[in-house]
């Protein structure tokens, strides 16, 4: 008796315990949705698309005047059949579910991306109204009979009408974003692992009778051990090497639409390479000269010129010593006014900014949860931090939602204490697909689990959005939901170096603690007048338009060549508005003949291989420029078609029919 | 045939030596190869069916063997040496057992077995080399095999 008594006061005191230290959970209505859509068939023609989104109240007091609004389903693609999207219910109390359901009917053939529903309510204590939002839904295609010509004017005139804003919290889903999975015919698998496989077995065969060469020849290095351990170089002396030619290749002008390639031939059959005195004129489609500032601009090369005989090229020092010029301030507010945030501190080297800056933002206890296409440098500063890695599958926010999930309910590896800090890393633009990041979604699942999110824009800054603010101004969201907004200036601005846009608390934390900042040179004072000045130009304080016409220009550019390469039956990846345009090689053979081909016809473009992309997945990658004009793209779609119709890469075909079915898959509102 | 197509989702695996294992085609393609050998096999030495089918598990049994639970590493020097204790088989996956990728390549080797003996008639000494090797084989893709050094056969220094 004595002990079950004893026993009972343990529990409760356990239970005042625990629930005190969910006491900020447990005082307040937690309301969690979850939304379902499915498809019915009525008959072999009519489909509906049942929606059902069930609304809970998960924390310990009532919510008052809930509603619920899913404004995702457009009225001209979507018609209303049963049931309203918006429902009220006057409260709802702890613990209690409510339903609500409704039917549509589509007109278009589309892919609905799942957009979350919005469910406001009121808690009595807090004064403004409460937000969440119901979980995501996977793609669904839906089908319909009608006619694919007249949908597809529907569709584009949907594209550009649709507004793309997004306010504070209100989840509006974009038209801008059209993202597919990569679709492989089933006969180029089959033969790509063949290919691949045939060159494995050369190569070990290779490798058995060096080996047995190499036993009878004496070694002058008896005794070392050696450099490379087991089979570490077999893929670069092997493979990587039979197609050297396609890659490194040297340049003797600058990278403007228009370049000089240099020739190199080999004696070796490829083991080596010389350069010969042979200069190629070739149209450029491989470098980042987004807005065209590679090459001399009437506007920046002038002041550029000028700081260099004021600066001199080098600072010779670090930031902290005597390496901050006014030209460096000057860089650091225009970047963060440009940015939309309230400070920002700016280092020497794009890699550098990525790699520095994570191990000082989070260490041994944190978790960092990063996109499984992300880029080298965030893999080597997450590496480098100490901190747990995990990664979510690419732009997938259902997927980083339940990583989260499964990752906090399970806190730190082996102590299971909860995580001292959560940071999911994404990039705007992904500079091996082109495809656009879903932000809105991503920042609204890291707001629910009150993780911070730290934008990698690489290759947005400057190339997308209406004034050339990157991917959160094309997407519409606000630069304060973002925690942490990187960036580097090579890609648009013509320049060198990275940034790191944030709070003014975060970026002074940074100029004490960070290394790059306090160790590395500082930006050498010619390129920091070169951002300068194209910022300038971009935001048109220079007094011209030429900004504007840049960003209109690499718009019409990117969106005009994707679509005329999908017309010809290319598969090219990435999303409208994306300046990087991959097209799908699959196969390693064709890496190099694609490569050669075009720069036969003087054309030089950027193949792509393991291992900078999944094994199966080899691509020649366009970067379009705001410096090439009509003409230039007319001349490189004509040399694009021609090999690709010699080395067998146009793998859809190539009817209008067809295309239109397949620019059909837009995301819808 | 040219009509069809597959797609290919992102994997979430970092490894990039294992993670075209999780593609669409693969397994089509490892059970075609396996027959085209036995076709080549057949037509080079001109022997019975049955002795070209144990031609071609024994020399899976080698060339599996070797590549998938002998040689350590990842080809390439990116991923900086993670990887430099483990063998192909215990890459996979990241390491989790039992997934359906390591149940389809351990029933490979068994139906192999059952097809080379089958057609062999049972006979010796035939049936003895085709046990061994399956034997070895599916000893070596258990679950409680995962990181086991037999012996300290194959451990690092």
């Amino acid at each position: 008796m004595e002990n079950a008594f004893r026993s009972g006061i343990l529990a409760v005191l356990a239970l005042i315990f625990i629930s005190s230290s969910f006491a900020n959970a447990s005082d307040s209505p937690f309301i969690v949705a979850h939304k379902r859509v499915a498809l019915k068939k009525l008959n072999p023609i009519v489909e509906r698309i049942s929606v059902s989104i069930d609304v809970y109240n998960r924390g310990s007091a009532t919510a008052y005047d809930v509603t619920l609004a899913d404004d995702s389903w457009a009225q001209d693609v979507f018609d209303s059949v049963i049931g309203n999207t918006s429902m009220s219910w006057g409260r709802l109390d702890a613990g209690s579910l409510v339903s609500h359901s409704f039917e549509f009917e589509s007109k278009v053939k589309t892919v609905y991306y799942g957009a979350p529903a919005l469910i406001t309510y009121r808690v009595p204590t807090k004064s403004g109204l409460q937000e969440a939002y119901s979980t995501p839904t996977l793609p669904l295609k839906i089908l319909s009979d009608s006619d694919t010509g007249k949908k597809i004017e529907k569709l584009k005139r949907l594209q550009s009408s649709a507004p793309p804003a997004f306010h504070h919290h209100r989840n509006q889903t974009l038209t801008a974003v059209r993202s597919k999975m990569i679709t492989i015919p089933y006969l180029t698998a089959l033969t790509t692992y063949f290919s691949y496989g045939l060159l494995f077995v050369f190569g070990q065969l290779r490798d058995f009778f060096r080996r047995i060469i190499d036993l009878w020849s004496h070694s002058s290095l008896q005794g070392y051990a050696p450099i490379c351990l087991g089979l570490e170089d077999f893929y670069i002396r092997r493979l990587y090497l039979r197609i050297q030619d396609c890659f490194n290749r040297p340049i003797s002008s600058p990278p403007d639409a228009w370049f000089d390639v240099v020739e190199r031939v080999s004696k070796d059959n490829n083991k080596t390479l010389q350069r010969t005195k042979n200069v190629s004129r070739c149209l450029n489609l491989g470098s980042y000269n987004y807005l065209g500032f590679a090459a001399a601009d009437e506007y920046c090369t002038p002041r550029v010129i000028e700081s260099l005989k004021r600066f001199s090229p080098s600072t010779c020092s670090s930031r902290v010593d005597g390496g901050t010029t006014t030209l460096h301030t000057e860089l650091e507010e225009r970047v963060a006014s440009f940015v939309g945030k309230p400070a920002a501190v700016v280092f020497g080297m794009g890699y550098v900014t990525n790699s520095a800056i994570l191990p000082v933002l989070i260490g041994k206890g944190g978790l960092i949860i990063s996109d499984s296409l992300n880029h080298n440098s965030i893999v080597n500063g997450a590496r480098g931090s100490g901190a747990t890695v995990r990664v979510f599958q690419h732009n997938t926010p259902s997927h980083l939602e339940k990583v989260l999930r499964e990752q906090i309910a399970d806190g730190q590896p082996r102590t299971h204490r909860p995580w001292k800090k959560i940071i999911i890393v994404v990039e705007g633009i992904y500079s091996m697909e082109g495809e656009l990041c879903k932000l809105p979604e991503i920042v609204a699942v890291c707001k629910k689990y009150k993780a911070y999110v730290y934008l990698d824009e690489a290759h947005s800054i400057g190339a997308v959005g209406k004034t050339g603010r990157g991917v959160c101004e094309l997407l519409g969201v606000d630069t304060a939901e973002v925690d942490v907004m990187m960036g580097t200036f090579t890609k648009s601005f013509g320049s060198c170096g990275g940034y790191i846009a944030g709070s003014k608390e975060l970026i002074q934390y940074l100029k004490y603690t960070c290394p790059a900042h306090l160790y590395a040179t500082s930006v050498s004072p010619p390129a920091a007048q070169q951002i300068i000045s194209s910022i300038k130009v971009i935001l048109g304080e220079d007094g011209s338009s030429r900004g504007a016409q840049k960003l209109a220009g690499i718009r019409e550019n990117s969106n005009f060549f994707r679509s005329e390469l999908q017309k010809m039956g290319f598969e090219v990846l990435g999303d409208n508005d994306s300046p990087v345009m991959p097209i799908m090689l699959y196969n390693p053979s064709k890496i190099p003949a694609f490569s050669r081909e075009c720069l036969k016809r003087n054309v030089a473009v950027v193949t792509v291989a393991f291992p900078a992309t999944p094994l199966l997945l080899a691509r020649a990658r366009i970067c379009i420029s705001a410096a090439h004009t009509r003409k230039d793209l007319i001349k490189a779609l004509e040399v694009i078609s021609s090999v690709g119709d010699l080395v067998g890469v146009k793998y859809f075909p190539a009817e209008p029919n067809k295309q239109q079915l397949e620019e059909g898959r837009v995301k819808m509102e | 045939m040219a009509n069809l197509y597959v797609q290919a989702m992102q994997p979430t695996d970092l490894n990039r030596n294992t993670e075209w294992f999780t593609y669409p085609g693969v397994w089509t393609t490892y059970i075609l190869i396996l027959f085209f050998s036995w076709l080549v096999v057949l037509s080079v030495f001109g022997c019975s069916p049955g002795m070209a089918w144990t031609i071609v598990h024994l020399s899976h049994f080698a060339v599996t063997y070797q590549f998938f639970h002998w040689k350590k590493g990842t080809p390439f020097a990116e991923d900086q040496g993670v990887y430099n204790r483990l063998t192909w088989w215990e890459q996979i996956d990241n390491g989790k057992q039992l997934t359906r990728n390591r149940k389809f390549l351990l029933v490979v080797p068994v139906v192999l077995y059952l097809i080379a003996s089958h057609t062999t008639d049972y006979q010796h000494p035939m049936l003895f080399l085709n046990t061994l090797a399956v034997f070895i084989l599916v000893v070596a893709k258990f679950p409680h095999m995962h990181k086991v050094r037999i012996f300290g056969i194959n451990a690092d220094q």
